[in-house]
């Protein structure tokens, strides 16, 4: 499904110019919008639900409750 | 293994910062470009069959009140490296108590510290070569990892491809439910990722990613109970491997006019303990001012459980068990709320650069947690 979506986006869009991605480099549409709060938000998910991690972060490692 | 000290805590992680900041360089070209503080303070409240705080065949409490103080700061060496550190302390009264905590209290407040380090350097305009490192340590465990990534952007930054992997050991005294300690233990992680962002229009973004996690080793919870129908508890057991992959896809979109932004992504998770999980997240901006914006989220997460997961077992079980409750089926609900101030953008002076944010959030687990908490962070940027 990624795969298809990722190939449906790369042959259906046209290349934005940088000088017209100001939008894009607004702090609400970053990925990351603070690298604290994503860690705080992380932890919490990924301690106690025992599906957390494994995409984009390490899961199952690292940390003493296991999960 | 011994426990930390809050000091030790404290003083360990302000060198662990210093030491990375102080990295060998020309000093003329060094440079702090950014950090952020924040505390979380989390309330967690409700029940577990893995802990033991709670009548013989009945789910134990785990309450809990944990303080989180986060430090992160970026450093520009030369033009083209940049070194980021991490570091979390968590301060925690002990939330599934065990047979020592029980007997003694011994245990009943951890303390851990995290550290994350990561070098990036720009090889060109487009691409960047990064290098990870960093260790966790907390009252029963150590840990260290390492891992490598690539980033590469094409299409006059429209399209952006990140590889990255981890491989992380962790060392634990394995005690038991009834304060037993066979000894040191050890399990180890290795994580790959992909991850792909379109640039849809000049206000759409595309992100999509998949990783894939493989452990080995001793990786059940060594202390947590698992109850038995004619009372008493035995040991936690999983199988010596697990497979864990994910795959998430969000669609990123700004609305100039109404200077709101929205964001919805879609996660779906699979293992070899055949536990499943779907989780649907969603975020509205809405700037009040060009330098203060609200965000109200929305998550929720649906997991089965792991297929060898009960409540209460017979006596004497044999194969793989546990009564975790993070392992068990349940449904999770989060809302949160957020209010930030990009002083950079303000029109008055007195706060510089900097940023400010206040989070709220309450998350209900439909096992029987909850845990409300609340956020203050500080950034600047110089």
């Amino acid at each position: 499904m990624i795969g298809l979506l990722g190939a449906s986006a790369l042959t259906a869009c046209r290349i934005v110019p940088k000088n017209r991605q100001g939008y894009l480099n607004d702090p609400t549409m970053r990925a990351s919008e603070s690298p604290t709060e994503d860690r705080a938000r992380r932890k919490l998910h990924t301690a106690r639900e025992g599906a957390g991690g494994g995409d984009g972060e390490p899961a199952g490692g690292g940390c003493a409750c296991g999960n | 293994m011994r426990q930390l000290r809050p000091a030790v805590v404290a003083v360990s992680a302000v060198v662990a910062l210093v030491a990375v900041a102080a990295a060998p360089a020309p000093a003329a070209a060094q440079a702090l470009e950014a950090f952020e503080w924040r505390t979380v303070l989390f309330g967690q409240g409700g029940h577990g069959y893995q802990s033991q705080d709670g009548a013989d065949g009945e789910p134990g409490s785990q309450q809990a009140i944990i303080v989180e103080p986060l430090l992160w700061a970026r450093l520009r060496q030369t033009p083209t490296l940049v070194h980021e550190a991490a570091v979390e302390v968590d301060i925690v009264s002990a939330a599934s108590p065990d047979a020592i905590d029980a007997t003694t209290s011994a245990s009943r407040m951890n303390e851990s510290v995290a550290l994350d380090v990561t070098h990036r350097w720009a090889h060109d305009h487009h691409g960047e070569v990064q290098g990870r490192w960093g260790f966790h340590a907390e009252e029963p465990l150590r840990s260290w990892f390492w891992g490598a990534g690539y980033v590469r952007k094409l299409a006059d930054d429209n399209f952006t491809l990140t590889v990255n992997g981890v491989i992380s050991m962790d060392w634990f005294d394995s005690y038991g439910p009834y304060g037993d300690r066979p000894g040191l233990k050890q399990r180890h992680a290795y994580n790959g990722n992909l991850s792909v962002s379109q640039v849809l229009s000049p206000t759409t973004i595309l992100d999509a990613a998949y990783g894939a996690t493989f452990q080995a080793g001793l990786l059940e919870t060594t202390w947590n109970a698992v109850p038995m129908v004619g009372g008493g508890v035995a040991r936690e057991k999983f199988p010596g491997t697990r497979l864990r992959q994910a795959a998430t896809v969000r669609v990123s979109q700004h609305l100039p006019r109404s200077h709101t932004t929205v964001k919805a992504s879609y996660r779906i998770y699979h293992d070899d303990f055949d536990l499943d999980a779907h989780t649907v997240q969603l975020f509205g901006y809405q700037y009040v001012t060009p330098w203060l914006y609200a965000r109200l989220g929305y998550r929720v997460h649906h997991q089965d459980g792991a297929s060898f997961y009960m409540d209460v077992f017979p006596d004497a079980p044999t194969g793989y068990r546990t009564s975790d409750s993070d392992l068990a089926p349940f449904t999770a609900h989060e809302v949160t709320a957020k209010l930030a101030l990009l002083a950079d953008r303000a029109p008055f002076a007195v706060l510089g650069r900097a940023n400010l944010d206040v989070v709220l959030g309450h998350y209900r687990r439909s096992n029987d947690l909850s845990i409300t908490w609340g956020a203050l962070s500080l950034g600047y940027k110089f």
